[in-house]
């Protein structure tokens, strides 16, 4: 206990006599302790002097009646019922969303797996087809891979890799429009593209790049779309599609 | 009348005496045939390539063109001789046989018989290309051309046509159930025909020109009505059918029983 509150103690007069004797004591060489001693006696001294307020009769009753109609039993069997309810209920609920949750993230790692299986299927197809080398069977592994499951990279360099280096003519156009139907990324098409047109030989593959490149609104191909115009050595259909080509781009 | 046949059979006779032929032995394998201003390309079960050569009117020649070349081998600026007696140049390396018209000016129109194992493969860049007619074709066929028209009846094998500026005209007795269809035309249009019992999933496109079919194609997706392209099955589907016409009108037709 502090001094402090032994001083209210003593000024109360509950102290034992022992420590009542030390505080006394020390009350008469601590002048500091001996003020506060002093401001307690005169604290003490007002509020002995402040008159008592009566309480009102009716306040009195009103008081006791609500004391009387105080039914604390009730109020807290609700207070407590509902919390419980509410604890299995979200608990219930909890497990559910669990459950569910879990149901969902198996689902979906299920089609994933099931996408990735189907991925690998094509790619396989694919492959087996191309190592025959002819032509129909590369057109077959072109058309294979338009029912692939999502547009994946290996698939796409393999149809940019028939596009711009197959002999085969028909081959090549098929690869075109099978990129142009799954490749999601336009900038790896108009850059594709636009290598392919700038070594290809034959007019009907210039004239359908063209147009995939016009559809794809590839700005960045306009100088050799010039160049082409410029070039005696393409013929004039060629010609006038990259002319179309510059107007519609403008 | 006796008089009468007699003559027709003389003059058979002779039309088969100066029938201009030649043969190469090949039953598997690929022609290669590059440069053929107009030409029939006909399957047949046999072992032999045949190649004939008809007049401009479509007759067999009955006469040298030009009596002068007679004893002569027409030669070209790439070093290819007529080495067939028809005007073409025929050249085997391994499994392949290369056959090159001499002269772009050579207006024949030449036969090719080609054993039903044999592919084909069909080339031509020139303004000089012409009608090129394929039948009876079981096996691999491909052609590439930018300025022949092309007619077709009765192909089974795998199919991949494209020219810039011909018509593709085509009427398909049966469709193979594993074959591939791919035919493009640039400028001209594409007209063809297949069984009502097709199983196929079509693939049509054309930018600047109109579709249109009587077959009930169960059309997929959500495709604007402006698409240009259209994709459908037939009979729930089946080999991949693709024609593009960019320029003019694709016509796809049932066949009438």
């Amino acid at each position: 206990m502090s001094i402090n509150n032994k001083l209210i103690d003593f000024v109360n007069g509950e102290l034992p006599i022992e420590e009542a004797q030390v505080i006394s004591k020390q009350l008469q060489e601590d002048d500091l302790l001996m003020a506060e001693f002093e401001e307690l006696i005169q604290i003490q001294e007002e509020v002995a002097e402040l008159p008592l307020l009566e309480v009102p009769s009716a306040m009195d009753a009103t008081f006791y009646k609500m004391l009387s109609e105080y039914k604390p039993k009730k109020e807290t069997k609700v207070v407590r019922l509902v919390p419980n309810w509410l604890k299995v209920a979200a608990v219930i609920g909890l497990v559910g969303i669990g459950v569910i949750i879990g149901l969902q993230l198996n689902n979906q790692n299920s089609q994933i797996a099931k996408v990735e299986d189907s991925l690998l299927e094509t790619k396989a197809e694919m492959a087996s087809l191309m190592a025959k080398g002819l032509t129909s069977s590369k057109i077959k592994a072109i058309n294979v891979s338009l029912n692939a499951p999502r547009a994946d990279q290996e698939v796409i360099n393999i149809l940019v890799n028939l596009l711009k280096n197959d002999e085969s003519t028909n081959v090549r156009l098929n690869a075109l429009e099978a990129l142009l139907e799954i490749a999601t990324s336009e900038d790896l098409l108009q850059k594709e593209f636009t290598e392919a047109l700038r070594y290809e030989k034959k007019p009907v593959m210039q004239i359908s790049l063209i147009h995939a490149l016009v559809q794809l609104n590839a700005q960045g191909a306009l100088p050799l779309f010039k160049d082409i115009i410029e070039d005696e050595n393409h013929i004039d259909k060629v010609k006038d599609e990259a002319r179309l080509g510059q107007i519609k781009m403008l | 009348m006796k008089k009468l046949l007699l003559s027709i059979v003389v003059i058979l006779l002779s039309l088969s005496a100066n029938a201009q032929e030649h043969k190469v032995s090949m039953s598997s394998g690929k022609v290669h045939i590059k440069g053929v201003n107009e030409i029939d390309i006909v399957g047949y079960n046999g072992s032999e390539i045949i190649i004939s050569k008809l007049g401009e009117d479509g007759e067999e020649c009955k006469d040298e063109d030009d009596d002068r070349a007679k004893g002569l081998r027409e030669i070209n600026a790439v070093g290819a001789t007529d080495n067939t007696g028809v005007g073409l140049s025929a050249t085997k390396s391994g499994n392949e046989l290369l056959l090159e018209q001499i002269s772009n000016n050579n207006d024949s129109r030449f036969t090719i018989k080609v054993p039903k194992g044999v592919s084909i493969f069909y080339e031509h860049s020139t303004h000089n290309g012409d009608l090129i007619r394929l039948k009876n074709i079981e096996s691999e066929i491909e052609i590439d051309a930018n300025y022949n028209d092309i007619e077709f009846e009765n192909l089974t094998g795998p199919i991949a046509l494209n020219t810039v500026y011909g018509d593709i005209d085509g009427t398909f007795n049966k469709v193979s159930s594993t074959n591939d269809v791919a035919i493009y035309s640039v400028y001209g249009y594409v007209d063809v025909t297949v069984p009502g019992s097709t199983k196929a999933d079509f693939r049509l496109s054309s930018s600047y020109g109109q579709m249109f079919t009587d077959l009930n194609l169960d059309v997929v997706g959500s495709q604007r009505k402006d698409s240009k392209k259209i994709t459908g099955s037939l009979n729930g589907g089946g080999i991949d059918f693709s024609i593009k016409a960019s320029y003019d009108n694709i016509y796809l037709r049932k066949k009438k029983s």
